[in-house]
């Protein structure tokens, strides 16, 4: 018996050496672009755990010497606007495909789960190529369009309102609410949880989206943060100091949001309920 | 009287459903149709022209020997994607549900690099690749092994698959762990009463009721590394020359810097009906739709 818990023991202690070993490996590149930001320059390329004396010439340089301010407060805007437009665009939707019955709501419902399944990659060029007759191609609409009709949002969505009890919305409608009211005073607030879920993923993965945004804004002024980096770090001559402070601050935000809404994210992720905390 | 107010309940449906359904048309209907249609055209430069070709241009992707090159690159890495992340994810996910204390530091951490963006990513990643200063090789130095030039023709590919693998790996992670955690714990208690090792446990308890989670993780591994495109991008510019391009990223040069749109789209179209086997293939057996955000 005493020998199975002295192996036992030392199997728990193993398994926390590898949880260890992977948790250190996986902030270990997040926390040296923070570390290399605050460095003095004159040190910049030799290797030490902290940036001592620290400085934050590189931020200085980096907001005198690139557009990064501006693609801060477009990728806020973008992303900020996209999950706004999403909850509310998605939860119309997904309380008419969960909680109401008319004609042609199974096809539409079929129809969307059908696109679901062509990866958006093939629309990538036909999309660019209608936005640019449309005239949308860089501007502000022609970015986040795309980003507001998400299947996922309303598969999401319509799996949590299923699950509300019609009882509610039904004594709403008993007390003379009209369908509207109904939707925007009793199920949206109820799906509480699938909302925040639903806003937290869609501000974070368009926070770092890349690809459509590199294609759809052509001027500098227009990046989002994502495409501005790369773009700086593979033509703009700028050293390293200056890459790790613009680094270092586009990931604030969607490190704040993750641990903020951590909750709802995974259970979103893991297509998991949260219990709505009344 | 009541008919008409239901006429009216409905039609406040349709209402609702519109602005959902004008900018999923546009977005993602329409262009699916679309792209068929271009793919069948030769577009000369950025002008609107085009001319029919019929199926010129998956002739020539098929006879085009960087397109086969991209090919091999994206079997590759997919390849190596899904061993390594499968493996290691599993791995950790078993570990994470031994723990009793710690699960949400741990799951936490490793899930940081996953809402981190690639771009981000990939520009530290070069960082501590550099051959001189890079943490990389001052670490492989320090162990008294030889610095690896990380990004050359041959590794490239490699060094993109690994940074891929790091930035992957919670989530997937997470995925398993949830899959893990709805197994009752009747069944291991039961399987210990009656004498099985830890092995036979896993093989005949967590391996199959872990298999639907087993099987859609795996199918978005598939589908996530099949098209990857931004790590390639900021990591190595699908360089050199072409030694870590990937058919994605390919596309994107074909499509948007030599204005091939025809050509691109065939492409398109190729990794469309790859991904769409890998969806119908993964519905067939779980019946869950997979989507990614």
């Amino acid at each position: 018996m005493k020998t199975i818990k002295v192996k036992n023991w030392v199997f728990l202690c193993l398994v926390y050496a590898l949880l260890s070993l992977v948790a250190l490996i996986s902030i270990f590149p997040i926390y040296h672009m923070f570390n290399v930001s605050f460095k003095p320059r004159a040190i910049l390329y030799e290797f030490t755990l902290l940036p001592l004396p620290p400085t934050i010439e590189n931020y200085i340089l980096l907001f005198e010497g690139t557009l990064m301010f501006r693609w801060l407060l477009n990728t806020f805007a973008y992303a900020g606007t996209v999950a706004l437009l999403t909850i509310i665009v998605d939860s119309m939707t997904a309380y008419c495909l969960s909680k109401a019955t008319f004609p042609g709501r199974d096809l539409i419902f079929t129809i969307i789960l059908a696109a679901m399944m062509v990866p958006g990659q093939v629309t990538l060029i036909p999309r660019f190529i209608m936005f640019r007759y449309m005239n949308l191609i860089n501007t502000f609409w022609g970015l986040l369009l795309p980003g507001i009709a998400s299947p996922f949002g309303v598969f999401l969505l319509r799996q949590y309102m299923l699950a509300l009890p019609s009882d509610i919305l039904d004594s709403g409608r008993i007390d003379g609410c009209s369908e509207w009211q109904v939707f925007w005073k009793i199920a949206f607030p109820l799906s509480r949880p699938a909302i925040a879920t639903v806003a937290a993923l869609k501000f974070i993965s368009h926070w770092n989206t890349f690809l459509w945004p590199l294609i759809v804004m052509t001027t500098q002024d227009n990046y989002t943060v994502p495409v501005g980096l790369a773009t700086l770090s593979w033509w703009g001559g700028s050293d390293w100091g200056v890459m790790m402070a613009g680094s270092a601050i586009s990931v604030i935000p969607t490190l704040a949001i993750f641990i903020i809404f951590q909750k709802y994210i995974l259970a979103g992720l893991t297509l998991r309920r949260v219990q709505l905390k009344m | 009287m009541a008919s008409k107010s239901e006429i009216k309940r409905k039609k406040v449906y349709y209402f609702m459903i519109t602005p959902f359904f004008i900018l999923f048309t546009i977005c993602i209907l329409i262009p699916i149709g679309y792209a068929f249609y271009i793919s069948f055209f030769r577009w000369s430069g950025v002008t609107i022209e085009s001319t029919f070709v019929g199926l010129e241009n998956y002739i020539d992707m098929f006879s085009d020997p960087l397109f086969w090159k991209c090919a091999q690159n994206t079997v590759i890495f997919t390849a190596g994607f899904l061993l390594l992340t499968t493996a290691l994810s599993l791995m950790l996910a078993l570990a994470l549900n031994k723990i009793m204390r710690g699960t949400v530091l741990f799951r936490t951490m490793s899930f940081i690099p996953y809402v981190t963006s690639s771009a981000v990513i990939a520009i530290v990643w070069r960082l501590m690749f550099d051959h001189a200063y890079g943490v990389l090789n001052i670490i492989l130095e320090s162990l008294g092994l030889p610095r690896v030039l990380w990004l050359s023709k041959d590794m490239a590919i490699y060094s993109c698959l690994l940074v891929s693998v790091w930035q992957n790996l919670g989530y997937y992670t997470v995925l398993l762990l949830a899959g893990l955690q709805t197994i009752p714990d009747v069944y291991y208690d039961a399987a210990k009463v009656d004498g099985a090792g830890g092995g036979v446990i896993f093989k005949e308890i967590t391996l199959p009721l872990l298999k639907p989670t087993l099987f859609m993780v795996i199918a978005l591994e598939t589908l996530s590394s099949f098209f990857v495109y931004d790590i390639v991008y900021t990591l190595t510019q699908g360089g050199p020359g072409y030694a870590s391009t990937t058919l994605m990223y390919y596309l994107y040069r074909r499509g948007f810097i030599n204005f091939y749109f025809g050509y691109a789209s065939a492409i398109g179209i190729f990794l469309a009906a790859i991904g769409f086997i890998v969806v119908m293939f993964q519905r067939r057996y779980i019946g869950r739709p997979v989507a990614q955000f």
